[in-house]
């Protein structure tokens, strides 16, 4: 099982949440697949799948997200 | 094209080019969509290996209501393009919509290493724009700017008001991270008209806010 991990050196201070999931909880991924965009003042990051699997969200769309936060796993 | 039709435009973006990284100058005439997605491509190349640490695009394009994928992804979205009266074009960036046309600039910097960061990106891309604004006469700081449209703590402020807002998006290839950090500079036009055109579009999403012409102000403003 591998973690998708919000990293701990996008930004210092502000909000951040998760804007979109571009896969549903269950789909399959390939790593390096942009599986979601991460958004932090009018910022928006790609975050990518880390390895083959299944999709588990683990942090809804819209809700607040802090750095170094598991946000799904993949197995 | 041969640059921006608006004098003090024009002015702006040979401050840029001398001050700024090395610069390509876009005053092509392609159609709204692709211009903002032209930003796309400054990525793709800021993660090649081997690609400078720093560039950056001066440009302009045609007027339009640029929006962010967020609000694209609106259920209501279809109908707000119809009631805003412009064409649209959909943004990677965060944010909310601002509208372009030939009284705005636009300048986008490609940033990797340590500066792709947020916090770094935005203060380098400021430094930039305020140097710039500086050899037109415009004294500018950085700072957020209550009661403006698509406000945050990064836009360029002229006493208080808002004189261009600033976004950012970034992405990684092969361990290599890079972002591109944009502005939309107000050189010219109508405050108040453009942000009716947001107001339309946001009040047929349903997400509308009160925005004040008075916390914007323009180039030409500021030097009349």
């Amino acid at each position: 099982m591998t973690e998708l991990r919000i990293a701990d050196d996008l930004w210092q201070d502000g909000e951040a949440a998760i804007s979109a999931w571009f896969y549903e909880d269950g789909d399959t991924v390939r790593a390096g697949d942009v599986i979601a965009e991460l958004m932090v003042e009018k910022s928006s990051f790609e975050l990518r799948a880390p390895a083959d699997g299944r999709l588990t969200i683990l942090a809804q769309a819209e809700e607040p997200v802090i750095k170094g936060q598991t946000v799904a796993r993949i197995a | 094209m041969n640059g921006p039709r608006h004098a003090q435009a024009a002015a702006l973006a040979r401050a840029l080019a001398e001050l700024g990284p090395p610069a390509l100058l876009d005053w092509k005439g392609d159609a709204p969509q692709a211009r903002v997605d032209e930003d796309g491509t400054l990525l793709d190349r800021a993660l090649t290996a081997g690609a400078p640490s720093h560039f950056q695009r001066i440009w302009t394009n045609d007027a339009c209501l640029v929006v962010t994928r967020a609000q694209a992804r609106h259920p209501r979205f279809e109908e707000a393009v119809h009631r805003c009266g412009l064409p649209v074009a959909i943004r990677r960036s965060g944010g909310t919509a601002v509208v372009h046309h030939e009284g705005t600039l636009q300048i986008s910097l490609a940033l990797t290493g340590a500066e792709h960061r947020l916090e770094q990106g935005y203060e380098v891309l400021s430094e930039l724009i305020i140097r710039a604004l500086a050899q037109l006469g415009v004294v500018a700081a950085i700072g957020p700017a209550p009661g403006s449209a698509c406000d945050g703590r990064f836009n360029i402020l002229a006493g208080n008001r808002k004189l261009a807002g600033t976004a950012a998006f970034a992405g990684q290839r092969d361990g290599r991270s890079a972002g591109v950090f944009h502005a939309c500079i107000a050189v010219g036009g109508n405050v108040a008209e453009d942000l009716e055109r947001i107001r339309r579009f946001e009040t047929a999403l349903g997400t509308e806010d009160s925005y004040i012409a008075g916390a914007h102000c323009t180039v030409e403003q500021l030097l009349s």
